[in-house]
């Protein structure tokens, strides 16, 4: 073994352990896992246009936090309430029908491991009336609901799980906010 | 210069292990990340190694033959182009995810959405790509020799990782486009980020590959000044990283303002890290030239490759071919060792000289 430069190569190590350990750790130590919201907030998810203006938003009631780990506003919001989770993300397709956003969020939920459709899925519409479809889950200890919606270019793909009896508890937050789910005006 | 690397040589240095462990964890969570995706969206998948690989084998060919004189070892620019392709996709992705948790709680969510990329990118990704030119210099000593060098190191490190980071926005795009028309979805990415590729990653590092080259090559120049350029370099590719990502630049019309910089940059860069290797070369070709190593028409043809190319194929094949190959490569090795550490050339003048008279020999 030749261990000329050895002094050089422990410290690329160094940098290297720091990078892919080291931050992690600090990341762990630091976040909190959970951000809290006021009742009635409005967030918005997606990417951000001059002024912050995002092309979704929702009304997020109270007892509900953003789960940090699982959020970035690009794409993707999740909020906790227990251990029941919701979660909306916001796809941008050239064009898309709900029926075809239901059938590419049964091929991502494949690839996330989460809960499959266990019934067909019906017609649903937000307050604002856009207009998509919703179906519910079931899966390794959990229940929930899938909903999709979409206007030609702009769509959220929304889930929400959590064990039986806790999700059944907060259903009506869960379709409240599903129903709040709005599509900005640039965005339609 | 030995232009080749032997396999033995290479494994009894310890940055060469730390090479591989890096590389192959970072293969092995590429193939864990991908399989899945790969699995379900099998046909964006295929499209996407089916333009990617080409680009790949561009990018190195055109990286490896990045120096006016002669080109690159294939060895040193496959370790390099390995590293990128591997490593620093698999470390950047722990690391910058990582590094957006701690903005996110410094800073909020907002911050670390729109400021996120422009912040840790740059600070990760550069770290990696240049980590992974210092790694190879530790692994084979004599292939950073200069700026030049670090350069089309840097460039494959940065080129390689590119790929591994557009195969992987192939899955992002599909997914965020809702996985509708995914063939569709694959096409976008690959024409958005391919049409991009002209000032990406590869500029970046090879800005900072030539500083690190300078520090290690440059030894006639005192460390400190040696020092001040290679972080200069590093915190330069670091800025144009960051000013690709800045957000109030975000866009598809602001990428014409942003790209052509990044690549002015890179071009101003090579061209005066080339400038300088080539007067330096001519000088010490003619010192050469003037104790009688060389000829006066050597220190002409051997700054031309083209020229090279052209006596080799007038040469006659077999013995004599041979012959003339070595000893034009016996004579680049002799003035990069002159430009390097010129106590070793004795022995390299012995060889030009033996070669020359073995070649004569040929043609009487």
């Amino acid at each position: 073994m030749d261990w000329s430069g050895w002094q050089y190569t422990a410290g690329l190590t160094a940098v290297l352990v720091v990078l892919c350990a080291g931050l992690p750790m600090i990341d762990s130590a630091v976040r909190d896992s959970e951000i809290s919201v006021p009742p009635g907030s409005v967030m918005q998810v997606g990417a951000a246009h001059p002024g912050d203006k995002r092309p979704v938003a929702l009304t997020v009631p109270a007892g509900w936090a953003v789960d940090a780990r699982d959020t970035d506003l690009f794409s993707r919001i999740t909020l906790r309430s227990g251990p029941t989770r919701f979660s909306v993300s916001v796809v941008t397709p050239r064009q898309a029908t709900p029926r075809q956003l239901w059938d590419g969020r049964d091929k991502i939920a494949v690839l996330t491991g989460g809960p499959r459709a266990a019934t067909r899925p019906v017609p649903a519409t937000t307050d604002q009336g856009v207009t998509g479809l919703a179906g519910e889950l079931a899966g390794r200890g959990q229940i929930g609901i899938a909903s999709v919606f979409a206007r030609p270019t702009l769509g959220t793909d929304v889930t929400a799980t959590g064990p039986p009896e806790d999700f059944r508890h907060k259903a009506d937050q869960v379709r409240g906010m599903v129903r709040s789910i709005q599509f900005t005006k640039s965005a339609r | 210069m030995t232009h080749t690397t032997k396999v033995s040589r290479l494994t009894r240095r310890s940055a060469f292990w730390l090479w591989a462990v890096f590389c192959l964890l970072g293969a092995l969570m590429g193939i864990l990340t991908l399989t899945p995706y790969v699995l379900v969206f099998f046909g964006g998948a295929l499209v996407g190694a089916l333009v990617l690989i080409p680009v790949l084998l561009a990018g190195l060919w055109y990286f490896r033959r990045l120096h006016p004189v002669r080109p690159h070892p294939w060895s040193h620019a496959l370790l390099i182009t390995a590293w990128g392709l591997f490593a620093v996709p698999g470390v950047a992705l722990i690391a910058n995810e990582a590094f957006g948790g701690i903005l996110t709680q410094m800073a909020g969510l907002s911050f670390a959405d729109r400021w996120g990329a422009a912040i840790s990118a740059p600070i990760v990704e550069e770290t990696l790509k240049l980590a992974g030119v210092a790694l190879l210099a530790l692994m084979v000593p004599q292939a950073v020799r200069g700026p030049l060098d670090g350069f089309a190191y840097g460039a494959l490190a940065g080129f390689g990782f590119e790929i591994a980071e557009n195969y992987l926005y192939v899955f992002n795009t599909i997914v965020a486009h809702g996985a509708v028309h995914s063939t569709v979805s694959v096409l976008d990415s690959l024409i958005g980020r391919v049409g991009t590729i002209w000032w990406g990653h590869w500029a970046m590092g090879a800005v900072a590959g030539a500083g690190l080259g300078y520090l290690v090559g440059a030894t006639g120049r005192p460390l400190a000044r040696r020092l001040l350029v290679a972080v200069g370099a590093f915190v330069l590719a670091m800025a144009m990283h960051a000013w690709w990502d800045f957000p109030l630049l975000a866009g598809g019309t602001w990428v014409w303002a942003r790209g052509p910089a990044i690549l002015v940059i890179a071009v101003v860069v090579y061209r005066v890290a080339r400038r300088r290797y080539l007067d330096r070369f001519r000088d010490a070709a003619a010192a050469e030239a003037d104790r009688g190593v060389l000829t006066a028409a050597e220190t002409e043809i051997l700054t031309d490759r083209r020229r090279r190319r052209r006596e080799r194929r007038r040469t006659p094949g077999g013995t004599p071919r041979r012959l003339l190959t070595d000893l034009r490569s016996a004579e680049l090795d002799l003035i990069d060792t002159d430009l390097n550490d010129p106590g070793a050339s004795a022995d390299l003048r012995t060889d030009v000289g033996d070669l020359r008279s073995r070649l004569e020999a040929t043609r009487r």
